[in-house]
């Protein structure tokens, strides 16, 4: 066991005062950078880079892997205590977090996103750490058709929702594309959907709309129910967040189904926004308490963080073996290792090996420098909920255009988020579901730039979505995922009108 | 420290001095440079490296700021319609000669103040390691022999530089510029997946991102377009050696809104170039296999407007040139 050794080796790079000392900076850095919404792990890392660029290489990776688990955890407490997302990838969070926390259940919830995520985040380092040679050559076998089948899977398996008028699901989803197809089709380099406005040839961004959907979308159904949370939850007992830790072994399925689904979306690499909503679609059909989902599950809360939080480490591996980013984040980094001089490969596992080990040790140490930090924080953020609405509405309103604003600096996007505000305060007055809106902008994007490269690649032939076994397989699980819900509801359908057909015939 | 009655002075002063000896004083407070691309790919690592010596000689910080969006639009046209007044320059990248032709904006070589090229990066010929060609001469003989259609190319989004590279390749060779079929991609990283997961027969981006393949012996590197071989695949012959007289290089500019007074656009050209010519920002970007470039602004002017005609009868011939 070689790895062991490298790792041991790691952890001697690792266990430093300095570098400990970076991880407790990064991660409390990151969970700020997390909390705010808009200002999300690429974009933290990014502010971060040109300060890195006067720091030892190992160091600077340390910093800024440690600012990518603290987003990734921060992101998650805004989504549970006020429905707003910090993080694209903590969007399925709110969709039981939320109700969670108005329940008075916030401290149990953000006490399970954090311990989950924790979870997640150490089996994508043992993954890691001892598969990395089969991790990497698994990556290489992906192009475009593969990549189109992975996000039609992700797409299946959160779509068949259940919940709400299959009408409305439907229009919701189209809103998504249409939003996502906004700005330059980057296949024909044609511009699209911008009716001549410069301020649309970057197209709507992604956080934009979550900020406004979500974020000034519940703050007006505040207002409109009278200025103020309802069922606040005013404990704020420090050994609620020792009794949930006490709960959770009794979820260690849902911990694992999340954490797989989260290790394989990261080296495929599909990213942790499709991992956590492929992750809760997933949980959602195979749990016994499935049809509870949505409505302040703790399951609900556990699948999406731990796939999450597993797919951000994971996506660590092919940037470093092979230069091949898995996440928006891990991109960013690949920039700043060509910044330090250092090209990513196999060769860094053997040239620098000090690096790649001490990067490695610190994602074991810096998860859990995280995990201890965020839960000291349970009770501090808990309390942000029984502060009264005409205080913490204006900062929250406040926090959500910051947030619009950093993502480009432009004025224009401060407007999109009271269009979008309005428009969330409609949908959820009419029942339009937001969720299906969101995952199709997300992945509707990417799927259809990979789903057009593979028919330029085949000249036209879906054949190509068949043409290997491990394309097929994808395809077909997600074509069946799609059918599944649509086949049980003709044969119970049947079951019912049998009578009638029955009687059909005698006539 | 200022006192608080010494910075009234010193607004007042600043308030009342004329343009000419306000542009003398250039930069009294930090310089921004606007990046079109996002941070961590070429243009930002260029821009980086050639913001660390710039400051030094400004004795002002340089800050790089990234506008991404819209292959390249947003950050251009955040830089042409800047105030020209030193304070906001820019990295201009080949792709803002082809926004017109391409039909995508009104921006081009004559909305910008074209100061200098600081460097530029040669595309290559990237293959599968385990591919049919052992090496360039195998290779053109390998696309000649393959009906029109093929073969696929990647690299780049549709009408990118590095599709461009790969059109002028087969032009040159005597075949059609659609010849070898393109695959439009996202960038560099994924466009070398999927030549190594088995879709793409070749890639025509910048070798140096192809190291860490290469390194993992998955790729190989059988041609450079340069005018000399790169330190970094020493064996990888230019396609001029090879017979095929084609030389393609995606290029990174300073540039600045038009109409800079000119003591400041005189100051700016002065610490430009001193800062380029020294040896930590050249030693930093040669070892990254990034060629530094410094010139006249009359001789970038000359080298924008012959690029803009071979990649405007590339685009023309490829049935991309809208409006």
């Amino acid at each position: 066991m070689s790895n062991l050794d490298s790792l041991l080796h790691g952890f001697t790079v690792a266990l430093t005062f300095h570098h400990v000392l970076l991880m407790v900076a990064g991660v409390l850095l990151g969970i700020l950078v997390g909390v705010l919404p808009g200002l999300g792990a690429p974009n933290g890392v990014t502010l971060l880079l040109p300060l890195t660029f006067s720091m030892d290489p190992v160091s600077a990776i340390i910093l800024l892997t440690s600012t990518y688990w603290g987003a990734l955890f921060g992101g998650s407490t805004t989504s549970i205590l006020f429905n707003i997302p910090g993080e694209p990838s903590s969007v399925a969070t709110t969709f039981d977090g939320y109700p969670m926390a108005r329940a008075g259940r916030a401290s149990e919830a953000l006490t399970f996103a954090f311990m989950s995520a924790g979870f997640g985040a150490l089996v994508g380092v043992v993954v890691i750490t001892l598969l990395s040679g089969f991790v990497t050559s698994f990556a290489l076998r992906f192009g475009p058709p593969e990549y189109f089948a992975v996000y039609l899977l992700a797409f299946c398996s959160f779509i068949a929702f259940g919940s709400g008028a299959p009408l409305k699901t439907l229009v919701s989803i189209c809103l998504g594309f249409a939003f996502g197809a906004i700005g330059m089709d980057s296949v024909s380099g044609e511009m699209r959907l911008t009716f001549g406005l410069d301020d649309l040839i970057r197209g709507i961004s992604f956080l934009v709309v979550v900020i406004g959907l979500f974020g000034i979308g519940e703050m007006l159904l505040t207002l409109e129910e009278g200025l103020e949370f309802r069922s606040v939850g005013g404990r704020l007992n420090p050994r609620e967040v020792l009794a949930a830790i006490g709960r959770l072994p009794r979820y260690w399925l849902a911990m694992l189904r999340g954490s797989c689904v989260g290790v394989w979306m990261g080296i495929t690499p599909g990213g942790p926004t499709a991992a956590s909503f492929m992750s809760y679609g997933i949980a959602k059909r195979m749990s016994r308490r499935g049809s509870r989902f949505g409505t302040g599950e703790p399951e609900g809360v556990i699948a999406p963080e731990t796939a999450d939080h597993s797919a951000g480490t994971a996506a660590m591996l092919p940037m470093l073996a092979l230069g091949i980013p898995g996440s928006a984040t891990a991109a960013v980094m690949l920039g700043g290792l060509m910044i330090w001089g250092l090209n990513p490969g196999p060769m860094l596992f053997i040239d620098r090996a000090d690096f790649v080990w001490g990067m490695i040790a610190s994602m074991y140490l810096g998860n859990v420098v995280g995990v201890i930090l965020v839960l000291a924080t349970v009770p501090l953020f808990a309390s942000m909920l029984s502060i009264p609405f005409t205080v913490i509405g204006p900062i929250i309103v406040t926090v959500c255009v910051v947030g619009a604003w950093t993502v480009a600096s432009a004025p224009f996007d401060l407007w999109l988020v009271v269009v979008f505000g309005i428009t969330g305060w409609g949908m959820k007055k009419l029942d339009y579901p937001i969720a299906p809106l969101i995952l199709a902008m997300v992945i509707g994007d990417k799927a259809e730039d990979a789903f057009r490269q593979s028919m330029i690649m085949s000249q036209g032939s879906l054949g190509v979505l068949w043409a290997s076994p491990l394309v097929a397989t994808l395809s077909t699980l997600a074509v069946a995922l799609l059918l599944v819900p649509v086949v049980s509801s003709f044969r119970a359908r049947r079951r019912r009108f049998r009578p009638m057909e029955e009687a059909a015939p005698s006539e | 420290m200022f006192t608080r009655r010494q910075m009234t002075l010193a607004t007042a002063a600043g308030l009342a001095m004329p343009a000419v000896v306000r542009a003398q004083t250039w930069p009294s407070r930090p310089v921004t440079m606007v990046v079109p691309w996002a941070a961590g790919g070429g243009a930002d690592t260029v821009t980086r490296i050639f913001a660390s010596g710039f400051e030094k000689e400004l004795g002002q910080p340089v800050n790089v700021v990234n506008r991404t969006g819209g292959n390249g639009v947003v950050g251009h046209a955040a830089i042409a319609t800047a105030r020209p007044d030193g304070y906001t320059l820019g990295t201009g990248t080949s792709e803002f000669v082809n926004f017109k032709p391409l039909g995508q904006s009104t921006i081009g070589p004559d909305s910008f103040d074209l100061l200098s090229r600081i460097a530029s990066i040669p595309a290559g010929v990237t293959v599968k390691a385990d591919g049919p060609w052992k090496d360039f001469a195998a290779f053109v003989a390998g696309v000649k022999a393959a009906p029109k259609g093929e073969l696929t190319g990647s690299g780049v989004s549709t009408g990118g530089s590095w599709h461009l590279a790969a059109a002028g390749m087969t032009r040159t060779l005597g075949l059609g510029v659609d010849h070898i079929r393109w695959v439009p991609s996202q960038g560099g990283a994924p466009a070398l997946q999927d030549m190594v997961a088995g879709g793409i027969s070749l890639f025509t981006g910048s070798p140096v991102e192809a190291k860490a393949l290469v390194d993992a012996g998955q790729v190989k590197v059988i041609g450079v377009m340069a005018n000399a071989r790169m330190d970094m695949y020493p064996d990888a012959p230019t396609l001029k050696e090879a017979g095929v007289d084609w030389v393609f290089e995606n290029w990174f500019s300073l540039v600045a809104p038009p109409r800079l007074p000119a003591a400041v656009r005189t100051r700016i050209l002065e610490a430009a170039g001193k800062a380029h010519q020294s040896a930590g920002v050249r030693d930093l970007m040669r070892a990254r296999g990034i060629v530094p470039i410094w010139e006249t602004p009359e001789s970038f002017k000359a080298f924008a407007a012959s690029y803009a005609q071979t990649a405007s009868s590339l685009l023309g011939e490829l049935g991309l040139v809208r409006g």
